[in-house]
């Protein structure tokens, strides 16, 4: 008895010290920005169109305006690109592709999700903008005399940065979780649905459109909801792609700059109502995700929920004013009277001869409309995965040479130019920074996922301190990384006085905990009561229970949430910006800045950008994805492991 | 054509090949396949040459041979009952009549089902077309839920890119749902969505839906088997009134139901553990109940197997 309080309390504790936490920084974070309220007021803030830190004379001006839009121009761009390539994506790894090449494909296509930003960034600046540079120079200069009430989006000069070029990359990087969750919904349209069309005389596109397109329809609008709340907060690519210049309505092949973009550039060196500045755009930023994450979490989990169509399901749909207003498709009913109406008449036979096969036997304008559509579906299809296999491409022909065993051993050369060196210390600094990260993340994670599941009980104090948690929890999931950058740097290092690996382990593992603590959860929720209660039937107290049952039935699915949050947070450059700093010398102190291969190869992208240092970017490169891939590999081998386990 | 095949039919019975189905003259059929000429109470084209005749069909799901060898007729304004126990092919078979079995992954179909004396198993014959001559409705009402009950009926002819002014097409929407018998119940909601509707009434939105394209043959995959009493006698009742115009096949586990509303009935079994199923007997409904030659069949319908 005294032994399952213990067990209550160490997870209960667990909870708190986490959710405290969290608590703290943002205290520390909403505290920051009080300065800027008290100047400017919320909405002179946010509507403020100028950003001048340092005026060559007078005072600074600091207004959110034109990050917020260069956030939604950007994010809007990617989504208009991405959206429809998602969904051609997804139906041709449910309906059109052969059997046989669906899994791979989109097997595939999900590795894309796991190539982390800065790659992006770095393929981006190395072979995206140089091969479209030609073709945004004819675009301005044949449409660039364009406007639209004032606003001429295609102006020149082209710059190396610019919306289109960032918009391009973030829709490569969001079609990932797209294609994915959409894939999901589409697999769950019944087969009688696509029956019922093929059955009517529907070719194969018109079944998509007619049987599936409509019973996914608030999934799919909920999945591009996911793509467009991960574009918002998306930032060393933007950073390194956007060139970095504040604007509104400026031409959209020129450069611009982002929230987090400007976050990301500015946090480190700035001071008093600069800091304060920064951190009400990151407040200003964290609202926008959440909101973009909330309604699209209440829209997939409706759609995936109410398959059935019911009237939950269309009132999604309306919410988002997708349902079009009912047309009227019959005549009025007729009049009441005694006797009724005789039937209408009823044309006569079809003369025509029954055609079942040969030309003309299904109208051309239909197998036009079919066979156009279906393009489109492999026109998207390569549009996944033509990106993917140039930055594979691409990583193994400039990478590969910069592997020699030197690499892993010696430090990066004093001289850029130097084709000498390695990236020993940046490798041994994101090893000690994950496992920082997960000491940080994994315990405190198992054990509040332990309490939401197995300590709260519904009902009761516990139970509605337990959905406080996960709510918590589900918030930070959609917190942008540089956000979590930014408050750890606040709460950590503004107060410590400097950086440290210890502050950069902790924002990785603020980053890694909601994903250990959704997976395990939804792996805790899947044990069977049977076997818990088997034990307890036994005289097990619920501790051990929880010990000899739960834990070994969960373990692989935990296990995979723990390297799954680990793959996720390797991959983060932003957030140690300002926390870990970097270092150009080997450390292996916690509480000095240390190097990390992400951000090395940011540095080497944009900061050093000599050929040799390009060459150590795409090496680096290969060694971060090989790490993420090998995580990520172990997830999935956990995950089917414990999928068989369920199926006894 | 029949009366020919009747005769050649007996003298290579049991032939199954596949190759025989290219030579249309020497095409075999099962002693059992031909049905006789028994002018139909109802109907004036009673006696029509049949427009479905299916011969030497096998089909198969990767390398599970699920039927083999099957040879029928359907004559013209009839109702054809197929029954048989679980597992035996009844729906595999009515399934490749309108090229349905084949959407399944490593479905697969030999032999030849012609239909007005044209093979849709022909070389350039198209599901798309074929599917749409002959009609189909499903074991469990399958309206498409979101769309309402007039877009449900106009699903078809929207396909067929129907052009024809707003009160044509309330006019088709009325008819069709008029012999579906489901017009005075749901006339002043036709922009409802169908899956308001309850389940018998969404089966006969599903039969409204596939006369909606005017098919030849209709083809009912236990169409009363997730609905209550009810709702299964008026759904039969619509089948006895659409066989003035329509050759109907209907898969039935209910041998009542096949008697009340049938002309023609099919026995389907498989006979030994492995083997595909195969058609055993046909006939007049009032033989196959009344005075079965093959004993299995006679065990079947007297419900001593199965």
């Amino acid at each position: 008895m005294l032994a399952d309080r213990a067990y209550a309390a160490i997870a209960a504790l667990a909870c708190l010290v986490a959710v405290s936490f969290v608590v703290y920084l943002i205290w520390t974070t909403v505290a920051n920005t009080g300065e800027v309220w008290s100047t400017y007021g919320v909405w002179g803030f946010v509507s403020g169109t100028e950003w001048i830190p340092t005026p060559a004379t007078g005072t600074p001006l600091f207004g959110a305006l034109p990050f917020i839009y260069g956030t939604l121009a950007t994010s809007i761009i990617a989504l208009i690109i991405a959206v429809p390539a998602s969904v051609g994506i997804a139906l041709a790894t449910v309906v059109f592709l052969p059997k046989r090449l669906r899994g791979p494909v989109g097997g595939f296509v999900n590795l894309l999700a796991a190539v982390p930003s800065v790659i992006f960034g770095l393929w981006g600046v190395t072979v995206l903008v140089p091969f479209l540079k030609p073709a945004l120079d004819w675009l301005s200069s044949t449409i660039g005399g364009l406007s639209l009430f004032g606003w001429s989006p295609f102006a020149g000069p082209v710059t190396s940065g610019s919306y289109l070029v960032s918009g391009l990359v973030l829709a490569v990087m969001i079609l990932p979780i797209i294609t994915a969750i959409t894939r999901e919904v589409l697999l769950t349209v019944p087969r009688d649905q696509s029956e019922a069309a093929y059955a009517l005389g529907a070719t194969r596109w018109e079944m998509v459109r007619h049987s599936m397109l409509p019973w996914a329809r608030s999934g799919i609008v909920g999945a591009s909801a996911l793509g467009l709340g991960r574009a918002v907060g998306e930032t060393i690519a933007i950073v390194m792609l956007l060139g970095n210049t504040p604007g509104i309505f400026t031409s959209l092949v020129g450069p611009g700059a982002t929230l987090s973009s400007i976050i990301a550039l500015q946090t480190g060196e700035a001071t008093g109502l600069q800091l304060s500045a920064l951190t009400a755009l990151a407040v200003v930023l964290f609202v926008i995700a959440f909101l973009i994450n909330a309604a699209a979490r209440l829209l997939v989990r409706r759609s995936e929920a109410g398959a059935g169509g019911g009237v939950v399901r269309r009132l999604g749909a309306k919410v988002v004013g997708l349902v079009r207003a009912p047309r009227a498709a019959a005549p009025p009913p007729p009049p009441v009277s005694a006797v009724p109406p005789p039937p209408p008449p009823r044309p006569s036979e079809p003369t025509a001869p029954l055609v079942i096969g040969g030309p003309g036997a299904v109208a051309r304008s239909r197998l036009v409309r079919s066979r156009v559509a279906e393009g489109f579906v492999w026109l998207s299809l390569l549009f996944g995965l033509v990106p993917l296999a140039l930055v594979l491409w691409e990583m193994l022909k400039r990478g590969l040479p910069a592997i020699v065993p030197s690499f892993f051993t010696s430090l990066p050369p004093l001289n850029p130019s130097s084709p000498d060196g390695g990236i020993s210390n940046a490798l041994v600094g994101t090893l000690i920074l994950m496992a920082i990260a997960l000491v940080v993340a994994a315990p405190l994670g198992v054990l509040t996922a332990l309490f939401i599941r197995d300590v709260a009980r519904p009902g009761t104090w516990s139970g509605r301190a337990g959905s406080a948690v996960g709510f918590v929890v589900d918030v930070l999931l959609g917190v942008p990384s540089v956000v979590v950058g930014l408050i750890v740097y606040l709460g950590i290092v503004v107060v410590q006085g400097h950086f440290s690996a210890l502050a950069g382990g902790i924002a990785l593992g603020i980053i890694m905990f909601p994903v250990v603590v959704r997976t395990a959860d939804e792996v805790l929720r899947l044990v069977p009561s049977g076997q818990k209660e088997a034990a307890m039937a036994l005289g097990a107290p619920k501790w051990r229970t929880t010990l000899a049952v739960v834990i070994p039935a969960a373990g692989p699915g935990i296990l995979t949430g723990i390297l799954l949050g680990l793959a996720r947070a390797s991959g983060e450059t932003a957030p140690l910006l300002f926390t870990s700093l970097g270092n150009q010398f080997m450390s292996t102190s916690i509480v000095a800045p240390i190097a990390a291969i992400p951000q090395l190869i940011y540095n080497d992208t944009i900061i050093t950008q000599t050929p040799e240092s390009l060459q150590m970017a795409w090496g680096a490169a290969l060694v971060l994805v090989a790490i993420i891939l090998v995580l990520n590999l172990g997830a999935a081998l956990l995950s089917r492991k414990s999928r068989r386990l369920e199926g006894r | 054509m029949t009366d020919s095949a009747s005769a050649e039919g007996s003298a290579v019975a049991g032939a199954t090949t596949a190759a025989a189905a290219e030579d249309r003259a020497a095409t075999p059929s099962a002693p059992y396949g031909v049905l006789p000429r028994v002018p139909a109470a109802h109907g004036p084209d009673a006696t029509g040459p049949p427009p479905m005749e299916v011969r030497a069909l096998s089909a198969f799901f990767g390398k599970h041979h699920v039927l083999e060898g099957i040879n029928l007729q359907f004559p013209k304004n009839t109702v054809t009952a197929l029954i048989g126990p679980s597992g035996c092919g009844k729906s595999t078979f009515i399934r490749c009549l309108n090229r349905m079995h084949e959407l399944i992954p490593g479905a697969r179909v030999e032999g030849d089902v012609f239909l007005h004396d044209q093979d849709i198993y022909g070389n350039d014959a198209d599901p798309v077309a074929v599917r749409r001559a002959v009609g189909m409705v499903f074991q469990r009402p399958n309206p498409f839920p979101t769309k309402s009950i007039a877009d449900n009926v106009l699903a078809g002819p929207r396909f067929t890119r129907l052009k024809g002014s707003r009160d044509d097409r309330g006019a088709l929407v009325e008819r069709t749902l008029r012999d579906a018998g489901l017009w005075d119940e749901v006339k002043n909601r036709l922009d409802a969505p169908a899956g308001g509707l309850s389940g018998g009434q969404q089966q006969r939105l599903c039969i409204a839906r596939a006369l909606a394209v005017e098919p030849d043959v209709l083809l009912m995959d236990e169409p009363c088997s997730s609905l209550d009493p009810q709702s299964t006698l008026r759904i039969e009742d619509l089948i006895r009134e659409l066989r003035e115009r329509l050759t109907i096949v209907i898969v039935t586990h209910n041998m009542q139901q096949a008697a009340r509303v049938s002309e023609y009935t099919a026995f389907f079994t498989i006979e030994n553990e492995g083997e595909p199923g195969r058609l055993i007997e046909t006939g007049p409904t009032r033989d196959i109940f009344g005075n079965p030659t093959n004993p299995r069949t006679e065990a079947y319908v007297t419900g001593r197997f199965g």
